[in-house]
């Protein structure tokens, strides 16, 4: 085995700002080529060559590398954020003219918002007042009026959302990008999931990998937590590094002779390479991890909350080419208003609004909105209706409701379908969480009906016999 | 799409898939007409590839745009005008309009035209997109091909001559030329193959490499020193020979062999995602129990087989054995959608004991295989059929256990949920039987309405159940389409509009009381409605309800007043929340008294045949709310040869009989691949759980075909059949290779040398405690602690599996998700592994603990010799040696940058509330997190609360005992001055107070601050060594929003004035005075500091020749 190299990992404490962009991808690959395996086979061996019939590399050019899902589990309310619908304001208390379609549980009749929309930006689209500040970079924004699912209950519209099924337990939307994709830093998790305490309703099942390869799961952290650095299993490090390394090196000096030993085994070079990514990976994390590095204009900007915690850690690990962040709410489903519903939107709006706004203008000013969709919105929508018998909340509505995409190659200041007059159902050029899958799979250069997996007798897709990429949408 | 076997060994199976091209080739250019098979001949044939766009075409664009647009109107529920279009048979006959479609002419096609809106405007509501027509205009110009029907069809592809579904031949023993190397009929097979590969076998494996290599694969656990040089030392064929005995014989042999049998079974020890239930099954763990012992005990395969699917209706299964109903029960519970559930199991039994994948037919016949929907809904009758009792046996017999009063809880506890559950039922039954007629109207209103049957809803308890409305309207959809004489009046009346009801409701009875009208009424209703003359259609619904005992469509079995118990689904059954409390509550009373019970309480996860079977109809598209014909409970009809009646009860003793047949082409070919697979990490078949026409064909037809047979003549002993592996030469090979080799055959598919496998994520583990020497060899029980728990000891089939939550770095190491049958692990290289193997907890304290016997010997090259022994089980080479002395020599050079500095800082907590003025009870903060010191891992903690230190400050505790206290500690007898600033800058809340104290007293303070800072210095304070100054923080009043920010700084002063300027400036130059800076002097925990040979022990335990075996 040659010696160690020394190399800028070996002195913990160097920032490591800007390294996912250096040459160490190149290293790799190189590695990879000499031992005779394709990029993206390292984590694989042993499994490409069996039940993976899957796809990797791009199907076409992407405008998108990476992707920011901003998940508000619960179901946000679309009348009142992103879709104004005045015609509420008429029936307000009375029934709608049209029967109202099934939901969850029994509602009343309609309830006009109580929030102010006006036009934003030279788009003119008009937002609610809960999100002014987001509203203002609503030139970049696609708003799509015309979501719509299978199922007004939580448990089954999460899954669809995530996993693209409503029931059956299938990888997660993260998980394909990186089984499509691979990773865009060899030293942080492709996929990472910030959920403040606990977890959303069933669970990891929302982020998990299914029958693709375990590594392609979503690594869970708990934003509630005080300390940022530890948050990653095992990331921490009991010993000083310079011993650390020396074990390495030594290791690594064994391993070199068992793997002479052995003949040919790209499985063996695979852990001894695992090792040095592994021990790089300590410090890259932590140092992802590490707000106390951002300048305090910076911390103004976001705020000293949680989402804003949440959304500075986010931009961080966007910058290091995380390949799929996910951050949610908190755990449990706090925008399910069934009742208090505005001074509820009230709270929980004004916990994101500034933080949006500041997420927003700062991948912009770094020049990585162009590079990086993201999606904002719940697992549906919420009725026009009251719900019974409070009538001061809404019942979950799958039938018609608003998400919004901002820069990664989508169509900015553009309204992308709608709902009908009172906001229950999708009726215009309607998206479906299919539709959703297929067209952010396409802004990824993937096609979703190319992205397959070979499992248990058929070739699986995260749309399954489903999707279609809404074009008109793209810019 | 579908591979083509290189190597046609039979002639007959190159015939079959040359058949299955030319069928495609039909789907492709599909004739009008019959399927004549001359014409067929007379096609081009098309590649594999081709076909299979064709199909995903179809299935991807067509069928589901037929299905979205067309079928609600023209499907088999209703057919406007007299036309259907979900079949390809059904659109070319056609409707009054004549036929739908010109297959390859879209121009002359009715159906091209109506959705073009050129001459019927259709679907009628709302046209459809330029590029939904231009979807259907380039599938009828292909021919309008339907796969489905044609693969339906099972005199298209020759399925018999696919080597799976051929009868399981006996092959004769193959010659060799190198006749000396074979040392069982295993190896000629596999010598015949090499040799016309131009390939030859390896070595043998060293002697102490087979004893690792045989144990880890039979029991899983690591091979000492000891045991590698007492094998070493005998006759090396008897005493493989005799060692692979030893294992065979050992319990823990059930325990290694189990846990592969667990993956297929998707074993967990929850259900997952419930919504009444407590997730813990409590009792998953007496089927992994029987697991263990039917492989200890060597049960006959088939045995095994028949017990896991129907041990309750065998006769002579001792009671015990009733746990093996685990196998099916064990899955995940989807939320209680017994649909999702159903299809798991048929998964699960279809998959795991025979290799096919009949899950794949839920929505449509099987694209490859020779399995239809209807097949697909025959079992899911079975299992539909075959119902969890919610009183579940003890598996010590219920009579034995019932002696224990807590026995008798659980019983009773049982017996109160069952029973709300059935008064529940009764009450909803009864009621629907009184409000009859309101569900006649409520579910006539609701016809052709939005389907709600897929969701729960949400309702108040006096409304009417809606799985019973689903139920009516179901069945009025029923009676609509065979004309039902008690339901034709009904049907005719619904038609005409509310206004003029009652004008023109008595023609239409009248027509239907004439004798020759088209079609026969019930003459009983019509009189009764005639002499009633209703008004609205309200009160014909009562009419119906007061007749109900005349009309048998209402009273008889088919009625939706006959739904059985079995029927509903429990949140359809408490739909109301206020009825879901109790249910709750009694559900969680069970589970408390099921988690009570000793292991000697043990219950068993069992099935029984429901009370009122229940008839399973298809579902078009897979979709519960789309219900077609009925389809009896039987074996998949291309297997009819195995069992060709329709099942008894649910079913499941015929089922088990026919999987478990030795006339079943599969099972046995499927259960030998699979222990083949567990010795060599490589199947005969390389898709373990899938046998189908897309399996790749086994690398060694023949083989695979003695080794099923063999073993059947063995009495389908799995014991017998390792113990012929392990036998073999082939089995026996060392697994070096060079390039030139590895270039011809990378996979090692031809089986030239034995394959390097990882240990997976339980034989590490349980190696790993092994050999630090306190692993827990108990076998069987409850599962207990998490497997990365350090306080858990036992092996790591026992750590509790819980599906809903499996842990990451499981996850990391190819555990596989309990959701899914798993025939076979991944074995991935990733960095999360690596981080675990340098940093966790488990790996460090193994160190720790092997080090330590390693210490006592006398000299540093004894020591390393005692490590290779313990870890590796082997001396370490002269090489190795000099290496590891040398590293032992350099990590035993104290480093100088870790040595600390004189302890001057300290974090933690102390009271002020005692005494007034004085600072009792210092503590230190006990923990600290990367970060901050503070209570524990969470904050608050649970003893100390708020209270942390940081860099910049810190948080007081919630109340006066746990001020929070910097604390410096002076090196010597010294005069300081003290600067610094306390801040706050929160606005809610009272703020915070500061104090210092040196040598326990206040020397400045109280500083009250909210919302902003103030200068703490104090000039000048004279401290004895060991004396302190204490930095104080409380809450001050309400504990709300008390961060603040303090860094004090002390700074050393000259023990006298200066004289003068000169010699001050001189004094200062010899001896610095020094000062201190709390946020600059922060510092959490040192690093841990490991022994150099504690060090060593991590390195050989991380090494690749621990974690693979050779």
């Amino acid at each position: 085995m040659n010696q160690h190299q020394p190399n800028r990992f070996d002195l913990p404490g160097v920032p490591a700002q800007n390294l996912w962009r250096g040459n160490s991808t190149c290293n790799r690959r190189e590695m990879l080529m000499r031992s005779g395996m394709g990029i993206g086979m390292l984590g694989l061996a042993g499994v490409a060559a069996h039940e993976a019939a899957g796809s990797t590399g791009l199907h076409h050019p992407a405008k998108a590398k990476q992707v920011v899902h901003l998940f508000m589990n619960g179901g946000p309310s679309h009348v009142d954020t992103f879709d104004p619908k005045p015609a509420l304001q008429k029936y307000h208390g009375k029934p709608l003219p049209n029967p109202a379609l099934p939901t969850e549980r029994k509602t009343g009749g309609a309830m006009a918002s109580p929030f102010q929309f006006s036009p934003y930006g030279e788009s003119g689209i008009e937002v609610s007042e809960l999100f002014q500040q987001t509203a203002a970079h609503v030139d970049d924004m696609c708003v799509i009026r015309s979501m719509h699912s299978d199922i007004p209950n939580h448990e089954p519209s999460l899954l669809l959302m995530n996993c693209g099924d409503n029931i059956q337990p299938r990888p997660s939307f993260g998980s394909w990008v990186n089984y499509g994709l691979g990773s865009l830093n060899d030293n942080l998790p492709g996929f990472v999931v910030l959920c403040p305490n606990g977890v959303p309703v069933v669970g990891s099942q929302n982020w998990h990998s299914g029958f693709l390869p375990g590594a392609m799961q979503g690594t869970h952290i708990d934003t509630g937590k005080a300390d940022y650095s530890q948050l990653i299993e095992n990331i921490h490090h009991p010993q000083a590094p310079d011993v650390q390394r020396r074990q390495l090196d030594l290791l690594q000096s064994m391993n070199q002779r068992h793997l002479e030993h052995s003949g040919t085994d790209p499985q063996l070079e695979a852990r001894i390479e695992s090792y040095e990514l592994a021990y790089r990976m300590q410090f890259e994390a932590t140092d992802a991890f590490d707000l106390s590095q951002e300048p305090a204009y910076i911390h103004e900007m976001y705020g000293d909350s949680l989402q804003g915690r949440q959304l500075m850690l986010t931009r961080r690990l966007v910058e290091r080419g995380v390949r799929f962040t996910q951050v949610w709410h908190g755990g449990g489903q706090a925008w399910d208003h069934h009742s208090g519903i505005e001074s509820g939107l009230r709270t929980l709006c004004g916990e994101w609004d500034k933080p949006l706004a500041a997420f927003l203008t700062d991948l912009k000013q770094r020049g990585l909105l162009d590079s990086t969709l993201v999606l904002w919105g719940g697992e549906f929508g919420r009725t026009p209706v009251a719900e019974l018998p409070s009538l001061d909340g809404r019942d979950h509505n799958h039938w018609g409701y608003s998400m919004w995409m901002a820069g990664g190659g989508v169509k900015g200041g553009h309204v992308h379908g709608a709902t009908d007059e009172f906001g229950f159902a999708a009726i215009e050029d309607r998206v479906h969480v299919h539709d959703l899958h297929a067209t952010m799979l396409h802004l990824m250069g993937l096609d979703h009906e190319r992205l397959t997996y070979r499992y248990a007798g058929r070739d699986f897709r995260l749309t399954d016999v489903h999707g279609t990429v809404a074009h008109s949408i793209l810019s | 799409m579908i591979s083509i076997p290189a190597l046609p060994l039979r002639s007959n199976r190159f015939v079959s898939i040359q058949a299955f091209i030319i069928i495609s080739a039909v789907i492709v250019s599909a004739v009008v007409g019959s399927f004549d098979s001359n014409a067929l001949f007379a096609e081009q044939a098309v590649s594999a590839e081709q076909a299979a766009e064709t199909e995903a075409f179809f299935e991807n664009k067509v069928r589901p745009l037929l299905m979205d647009k067309c079928v609600s109107c023209h499907g088999d529920k209703k057919q406007h005008a007299g036309l259907r279009l979900d079949s390809r048979h059904a659109m070319l006959t056609g409707g009054d309009s004549g036929p739908s479609l010109v297959p390859m002419k879209p121009d002359q096609s009715l159906l091209i035209e109506a959705v073009k809106r050129e001459s019927f405007e259709m679907p009628p509501d709302e046209a459809l997109d330029a590029e939904q027509v231009q979807i259907l205009s380039r599938w009828v110009e292909m021919g309008a091909p339907w796969p489905g029907e044609v693969t339906a069809d099972h005199s298209g592809p020759d399925f018999a001559n696919h080597w799976a579904f051929q009868p399981i031949s006996h092959p004769e023993v193959p010659t060799v030329q190198n006749a000396d190397w074979p040392r069982n009929a295993i190896d000629f097979f596999i010598l015949n193959q090499l040799e016309k590969q131009g390939l030859a076998p390896s070595e043998p494996a060293p002697q102490a490499t087979l004893a690792r290599r045989i144990k880890w694969d039979l029991v899983g656990l690591p091979t000492s020193f000891q045991e590698i040089t007492e094998v070493s030392q005998v006759d090396s064929a008897t005493a493989i020979s005799a060692w692979t005995d030893q294992w065979l014989g050992s319990l823990h042999y059930g325990e290694r062999t189990a846990r592969h049998w667990l993956d297929v079974a998707r074993y967990s020890d929850t259900k997952g995602y419930v919504f009444f239930e407590k997730h813990d099954f409590r009792a998953a763990f007496t089927y992994r129990d029987y697991v263990i012992d039917s492989f200890n005990a060597d049960k006959p395969f088939d045995q095994f087989v028949r017990e896991q699917l129907a041990a309750d209706l065998m006769p002579d299964v001792p009671h015990e054995s009733l746990a093996a109903l685990g196998f099916v029960v064990v899955g995940p519970r989807f939320k209680n959608d017994d649909h999702e559930i159903i299809a798991d199991r048929i998964d699960v039994v279809s998959r795991g004991l025979m290799g096919l994948t009949i899950a794949c037919a839920r929505c449509h016949d099987h694209k490859f295989d020779p399995i239809t929907i209807d097949d697909y809904y025959a079992l899911y009758g079975v299992f539909q059929n075959s119902r969890e009792p919610i009183q579940w046996p003890f598996r010590s017999g219920d009579e034995e256990a019932l002696k224990n009063p807590q026995a008798v809880a659980i019983r009773s506890a049982a017996t109160a949920l069952e029973s709300h559950y059935r008064a529940q039922y009764r009450k909803v039954m009864d009621e629907s039987r009184q409000r009859l007629a309101e569900y006649l109207i409520a579910a006539q209103s609701q016809r052709g309405d939005v389907n709600t049957a897929t969701f729960d809803v949400v309702t108040d308890s006096d409304d009417l159940n809606p799985e019973l409305v689903l139920n009516w309207k179901q069945f009025l959809d029923d009676t609509e389409i065979s004309n039902d004489a008690a339901f034709l009046p009904w049907h005719r009346l619904t038609r005409l509009n509310a206004e003029q009801f009652a004008e023109q409701a008595p023609g239409v009875l009248r027509l239907l009381a004439e004798t020759d009208s088209e079609a026969a009424a019930n003459s009983v209703i019509v009189q009764r409605l005639l002499a009633d003359a209703p008004q609205t259609l309200a009160s014909v619904a009562g009419i119906y309800a007061e007749l109900f005992d005349a009309v048998e469509a209402l009273s008889g079995t088919k009625s939706p007043l006959h739904m059985p118990f079995d029927g509903f689904r429990v949140l359809r059954l408490f739909p109301d929340r206020p009825s879901q409390g109790p249910v709750n509550e009694l559900n969680a009373a069970l589970d408390a008294e099921r988690a009570k019970a000793s292991v000697e309480l043990a219950q068993m996860l069992v099935l029984k045949d429901a009370d009122e079977l229940m008839e399973s109809r298809v579902f078009r598209r897979g979709s519960a709310s789309s219900p077609m014909h009925v389809v009896p409970r039987r074996f998949p009809t291309f297997f009819a040869s195995l069992s060709d009646q329709s099942f008894e009860g649910s079913g499941r003793l015929q089922l088990a009989n026919a999987i478990a047949s030795p006339e079943n082409p599969l099972t046995a070919r499927v259960i030998v691949n699979r222990i083949w697979q567990q010795h060599f990490g490589r199947g005969l078949v390389t898709t373990p759980s899938n046998f189908g026409m897309q399996a790749p064909p086994p690398s060694h037809p023949e083989l695979l075909d003695y080794l099923a047979s063999w073993f059947i003549d063995q009495g389908w002993s799995i014991k017998s059949l390792r113990r012929l592996i392990l036998d073999s030469a082939t089995y026996q090979q060392q697994s070096y290779v060079d390039a030139e080799t590895y270039r011809r055959d990378p996979e090692n598919q031809w089986c030239s040398r034995m394959n390097r496998r990882r240990l997976d994520f339980e034989t590490m583990r349980d190696a790993l405690l092994s050999i630090r020497g306190d692993l827990d060899l108990t076998v069987g029980g409850p599962s207990a602690g998490h497997s990365l728990e350090l306080a858990n000891h036992r092996r790591s089939i026992y750590a509790y599996n819980n599906r809903l939550d499996v842990s990451g770095t499981m996850r990391l190491f190819d555990f596989p998700s309990p959701d899914i049958s798993i025939g076979r692990r991944d074995q991935t290289s990733v960095p999360g592994q690596s981080l675990f193997l340098m940093n966790h907890p488990l790996m460090l304290s193994t160190a720790d603990e092997v080090s330590k016997r390693s210490a006592a010997a006398v000299t540093p090259a004894e020591s390393i010799k005692q490590l290779f022994h313990d870890v590796l089980s082997r001396s370490p080479t002269a090489q190795e040696l000099n290496e590891t002395l040398a590293f032992l020599e350099r990590e035993s050079d104290p480093p100088a940058e870790s040595i600390r500095p004189v302890l001057d800082w300290a974090y933690g907590y102390g009271d002020i509330a005692s005494q007034p003025d004085t600072l009792a009870e210092f503590a230190a903060l006990p923990f600290f997190n990367g970060t901050q010191f503070q209570g524990g891992v969470g904050l608050p903690d649970a003893k100390l609360g708020w209270v942390f230190l940081n860099a910049g400050g810190g948080h007081p505790g919630n109340d006066l005992r746990h001020a929070a206290v910097i604390r410096w500690t002076a090196p010597d007898d010294m005069i300081v001055s003290v600067s610094g600033t306390l801040g706050h800058n929160q606005e809610p809340g009272d703020g915070v107070r500061g104090q210092i104290f040196a040598a326990g007293r206040r020397i400045a303070g109280p500083f009250i601050l909210h919302q902003n800072s103030i200068a703490t210095d104090v000039e000048s304070i004279s401290l004895a060594k060991g004396e302190t100054i204490d930095f104080v923080v409380d809450i001050h009043g309400g504990l709300s929003y008390d961060s603040f920010s303090w860094s004090p700084t002390i700074a050393e002063l000259a023990a006298e004035p200066p004289r003068s300027t000169t010699e001050s400036a001189a004094n200062a130059a010899s001896t610095p005075l020094r000062s201190w800076n709390y946020s600059e002097q922060f510092r959490g925990v040192d690093p841990i500091k490991m022994t150099p040979l504690q060090s060593l022990a991590q390195v050989l335990l991380m090494s690749s020749e621990f974690h693979f075996v050779d």
